[in-house]
């Protein structure tokens, strides 16, 4: 699909046909046009190769379908030029021809900044015209006057060269009358030109040169998506305060420029019929949906938009058809399509023809429970018919018993009509034949409404069976825990107690799965491993392997003193600071992957303890960043520096504690356990007492007793240590 | 009167002074990619000798620094609207700006990699830091002060380390938060003549090369800042005047004052390969690699050519006249297109677009 609009390889294809006689050329322009039907640039290259063998009615074919819907200028001028040429030698009735040709031409692209040698052109043929009476002459001197007034008025490159031209024009007819003349439309001028200067800018954003395909996401794409819209959105604006009608048109031709460019855009095609609409012009708004159609086929969002429009003015016939599209021929319609049609007859035509299609429907292949659903709602909540409904939801449970979400709208339906009988019935029924794996959410509804419709006994009864069938009995939690209670116990955002004690509840709960199983977890917390699969977005646009200069390392330079020389200092000041900084990526993404807890914090040092009594499936994490595992490297020159043991900068971290929290003034003391998120675990790693000090020691040791290579700076050190990769 | 000037309008369109290069050695082996044809076009001209370079990661920017102290930022996008045949009659400009702040040559430059800072480092011993998202600042925002001429500026991938290369022999490493500036703890024997030409990150930030005057090119731990690998006389006794490395960081490309550019392994020091036939002994020659890392190119100063090699073949694919007069100085290309730019001793800088 994307490939069928390779903007490469379209133009090796326009230039390869520059090449080429006409003959062969021809096909390849076609198939080129097919594609980018609003490319004037080819336009322009195809009609050209025709003029130079001046295929005179090729030309006028194809001029007839491209110039409408392609407001280019170059191509424009292209036509003008061929119909210049055509009408040169017939006299009056040429010169009449061709002046109409370009009053054609200025109605089109007139209003384009681009606009203004067309302009000029347009003058100087008009001059060119033989007036042999006095009269003839007058009445020429007025025509150019009026086109003159037209295009000072116009905001293009060219306009202050048309403000002088004009000047002089009127100087040249009649002194007197020309300062009047000049000074009443000084100001309409002053404005125009004021508004080109605006203009320019908009227009520069774009790219003129862009060929028409579908969006794919690109940033050139969204710049140029933006650049139009807020072209459009000036242009809508009137900037100039020029009359209403003047206005739209600028309006209408700036959108039919951009849809040259953003041809599959359904966005800006939208746009533009709404604005039609709302500017009074139904009609209009009801052609550009169906050229937008045309040019986005497959497009549902246009034709519901198009089939609203249809609908919202009382065409209901006009809608009916196209809705009817929407479903093709009946066997590869959506359900979505179903649906829509049902609800717009329901609508437009009453209950009975709604029914008429439902039953239809219902026979097409490619009917799933939605449409049940959506018809059932129709027939209760439009029709008032519970019975029907009932009816529809119950034939439908026959086909779709498999299917929990339709139990569930099965069961809200019948909550409505507050039949608990049935709905009893109709959980007890869709979790005999419902596998386990989809019945979670049909055991949560069981157990709402039970909490809602039935006395305690059934409550609790409902509760018991659900823990059962998930096998939970195995552990505690078979017994019932303080949380049902809560759960029993709330209602809408009210509890039965504080948060602070939810907190704990859910912590304890999850402690005590997480004691049960911390093997496992603990696999889980290895970032690294996750990464190797490539499963961890990156964080930011920070690529996630970035490899941070560890700064306790180095030596500072104070650039003030003499290089080299004396100035150097322990970079261990800072080394807390540097330690944040020196996070190893994997960490780093792995906190990035942690979800937001809203819920409590849990005591890091226990976490830790954990993390540190297991085992971890160590080797590659963290090599390329924690300096701690970079023993085979050579060997760091702070050690003196810093006064503390140079392969555990986190120590030297807990050395300079004092300094370093001074840094930190607003945080709080290390070893209180804090209510941070994430931040805090990175700013944490510090064990605080002997025995986990050693723990923590001992699997560094193992981990870098292996090699791996997750990055070049890891292939590295372990080239330097001997163990070349 | 009227036609006149429409003519010559229309004169201004057509003779868009767009100069077409052909390769003029067609593919020498079989094995050997052909490198597409690239049109040229003058883009601006400095007041003195262009010196240096550089797109933004985005390829959205491109800025270029001369020996007249200014700073010019360039729009690629508009760079591009001013090549088209068929542009719109209107005048497009592609500088965006000049920055005038600095009180000698400016010697490299560099955008951050996420936000829209560009920093130049220049001879007047100064680091400066451009905001180009401001329209009207003239002026740099920050300015470090360094010790010695700042010959080469790299940022750290994260943005929030900078390294300078400077007539020190080691690479300054500053914390662009704090201005707090670091330097190897360990570093080796000192050269008498070990200024740096130009100092360049890997992408990952992993590790940095530098090209000294001494002919060495060195490689450092990016996170200790230990130098972890030093080939000594990489271009025998000349200057090695650049080196950046590959993006998958296991090789490093240089290019010397020996009319040699050379392909290190950078794990190993090993030689891997050599692109030879192109004559530069006087300027800070500059060998680069396209978008795709598929072709080096660098400069012929004898015969006044931009000389394209395939990188894999070693292969002189293409010799273009480099259309300046006098060879230039320094050549860079774009991250992420077929475009590249060229800066002259001549003051002009020339836009080089794949056809």
């Amino acid at each position: 699909m994307v490939d069928k609009y390779n903007i490469e390889s379209a133009e090796t294809l326009a230039n390869q046909a520059q090449g080429l006689p006409i003959a062969e050329a021809t096909p390849i322009y076609e198939q080129l046009l097919q594609l980018f039907p609003t490319a004037a640039k080819f336009w322009k290259q195809y009609v050209e190769a025709h003029m130079a063998v001046n295929n005179d009615d090729a030309i006028k074919q194809i001029f007839s379908r491209c110039l409408l819907n392609c407001l280019q200028v170059p191509l424009w001028r292209c036509y003008i030029r061929f119909i210049r040429k055509v009408n040169d030698k017939k006299g009056a009735e040429g010169q009449e021809e061709t002046r109409k040709a370009f009053d054609f031409m200025l109605n089109y692209v007139g209003t384009d900044i681009a606009s203004g040698p067309v302009w000029m052109e347009y003058i100087s043929f008009l001059k060119s015209l033989p007036a042999v009476h006095a009269q003839e002459e007058s009445h020429r001197m007025t025509v150019v006057r009026k086109v003159y007034q037209r295009a000072i008025i116009t905001p293009t490159h060219h306009i202050e060269q048309l403000w002088k031209d004009y000047e002089n024009f009127e100087n040249s007819v009649s002194r007197q009358l020309a300062k009047g003349l000049i000074s009443e439309y000084q100001p309409q001028y002053n404005s125009a030109r004021a508004v080109y200067r605006e203009r320019k800018k908009y227009f520069d954003e774009i790219d003129w040169n862009m060929l028409a395909v579908p969006p794919t996401g690109s940033q050139k794409e969204e710049m140029q998506w933006m650049a139009w819209k807020r072209l459009l959105t000036f242009e809508k604006g009137n900037p100039q305060r020029i009359d209403t009608a003047s206005s739209n048109k600028r309006v209408i031709f700036t959108y039919e420029q951009c849809l040259m460019y953003m041809y599959h855009y359904p966005d800006i095609w939208y746009d533009y019929a709404t604005w039609h609409a709302k500017s009074g012009s139904i009609d209009a708004a009801i052609k550009v949906f169906q050229r937008s159609l045309k040019a986005l086929t497959d497009s549902e969002m246009l034709r519901y938009a198009y089939a609203e429009l249809e609908e919202s003015r009382g065409a209901i016939q006009a809608a009916k058809k196209i809705h009817e599209n929407l479903l093709g021929d009946g066997d590869n319609a959506t359900a979505l399509a179903h649906i829509q049609f049902i609800r717009f007859l329901r609508r437009t035509e009453g209950v009975e023809a709604a029914r008429k299609y439902f039953l239809d429907a219902r026979k097409s292949p490619t009917c799933t429970y939605h449409v049940y659903v959506a018809y059932a709602s129709v027939a209760f909540c439009l029709d008032k018919d519970p019975k029907m409904a009932h009816n529809v939801f119950e034939a439908g449970l026959k086909r779709f018993m498999h299917e929990p979400v339709y139990i569930l709208e099965y069961a809200d339906f019948l909550t409505r009509l507050n039949d608990d009988q049935n709905i009893r019935a109709l959980f007890e029924r869709a979790l005999s034949s419902l596998p386990l794996e989809d019945s979670v959410e049909v055991w949560k509804r069981f157990v709402k409404f039970e909490q809602t419709y039935g006395d305690l006994a059934s409550m609790l009864k409902v509760e018991q069976r659900r823990k059962e069938a998930f096998g939970e009995d195995a552990t505690a939690a078979s017994e019932s825990s303080l949380q049902d209670v809560v759960s029993r116990y709330s209602f809408m955002d009210l509890w039965p107690c504080a948060s602070n004690d939810l907190d704990n509840l859910s912590r304890q709960e999850w402690l005590t799965k997480n004691m049960n199983k911390k093997v496992e977890k603990c696999i889980m917390l290895n970032g690294t491993a996750l990464i190797d699969k490539g499963s961890i977005p990156s964080i930011s646009t920070v690529p996630s392997k970035v490899v941070y200069p560890d700064t306790s390392k180095m030596l500072i330079y104070d650039p003030k003193h003499n290089p080299g020389t004396g100035a150097v200092t322990s970079g261990g000041t800072n080394a807390f600071d540097e330690i944040l900084k020196a996070t190893p990526p994997a960490v780093v993404a792995f906190l990035a992957n942690l979800p937001a807890v809203d819920g409590p914090t849990p005591n890091v040092d226990i976490v830790l303890s954990i993390c540190l009594q297991s085992d971890f499936p160590t080797g590659q994490s963290g090599k390329a960043g924690i300096p701690s595992q970079l023993p085979g490297g050579p060997a760091p020159a702070t050690s003196d520096l810093s006064g503390s043991s140079k392969s555990h900068p986190v120590q030297s971290g807990l050395a300079n504690k004092p300094t370093g929290r001074k840094q930190y003034g607003k945080r709080k003391e290390l070893d209180r356990q804090e209510d941070d998120d994430t931040t805090t675990v990175q700013s944490q790693p510090l064990p605080q007492d002997a025995f986990r000090i050693r723990q923590y020691q001992k699997a560094r040791a193992t981990s870098t007793s292996q090699t791996g290579s997750v990055s070049y700076g890891s292939a590295l050190s372990g080239d330097l240590s001997g163990s070349t990769g | 009167m009227l036609s006149h000037q429409l003519f010559i309008g229309d004169n201004a369109l057509n003779g868009n002074s767009v100069f077409w290069c052909n390769s003029s050695l067609p593919d020498l082996k079989g094995s050997s990619k052909g490198f597409p044809k690239h049109e040229t076009r003058h883009l601006s001209e400095h007041k003195n000798v262009a010196r240096c370079a550089r797109f933004s990661p985005d390829g959205r920017f491109v800025a270029t620094g001369s020996a007249d102290t200014s700073i010019k930022l360039f729009e690629v996008s508009k760079i591009k609207q001013m090549l088209l045949p068929d542009a719109k009659d209107g005048p497009v400009r592609s500088v965006v700006k000049t920055y005038y702040d600095h009180i000698q040559p400016v010697n490299d430059l560099d955008f951050h990699p996420q936000g829209t800072i560009l920093v130049s480092g220049a001879k007047d011993q100064t680091i400066k830091f451009f905001d180009v998202s401001k329209t009207n600042a003239k002026r740099s925002y920050r300015v470090i002060q360094d010790t010695h001429n700042v010959r080469s500026v790299s940022f750290h991938p994260s943005g929030d380390f900078l390294l300078a290369g400077t007539d020190h022999a080691i690479p300054h490493l500053y914390d662009i938060n704090t201005f707090q500036c670091y330097l190897s703890a360990n570093v080796p024997d000192n050269s008498p003549n070990g200024a740096i030409n130009q100092v360049r990150y890997s992408c990952t930030g992993a590790m940095y090369v530098t090209a000294s005057k001494d002919g060495a090119i060195r490689l450092w731990d990016g996170i200790t800042a230990n130098c972890v690998r030093s080939i000594t006389a990489a271009h025998g006794t000349a200057e090695a005047t650049s080196a950046i490395f590959t993006r998958d960081q296991r090789f490093v490309l240089s290019c010397g004052k020996d009319s040699t550019i050379k392909l290190w392994e950078a794990g190993s020091g090993r030689l891997v390969k050599q692109y030879l036939g192109a004559v530069h002994t006087q300027l800070r020659c500059q060998a680069i690699f396209n978008a795709t890392e598929e072709f080096i190119l660098s400069i012929d100063e004898l015969n006044n050519e931009v000389v394209i090699w395939d990188a894999m073949t070693t292969d002189i694919v293409a010799k273009w006249p480099s259309n300046h007069v006098g060879a230039p100085r320094w050549l860079e290309h774009s991250p992420v297109e077929s475009a590249f730019i060229s800066c002259g001793t001549d003051r002009s800088i020339r836009f080089w677009k794949e056809v």
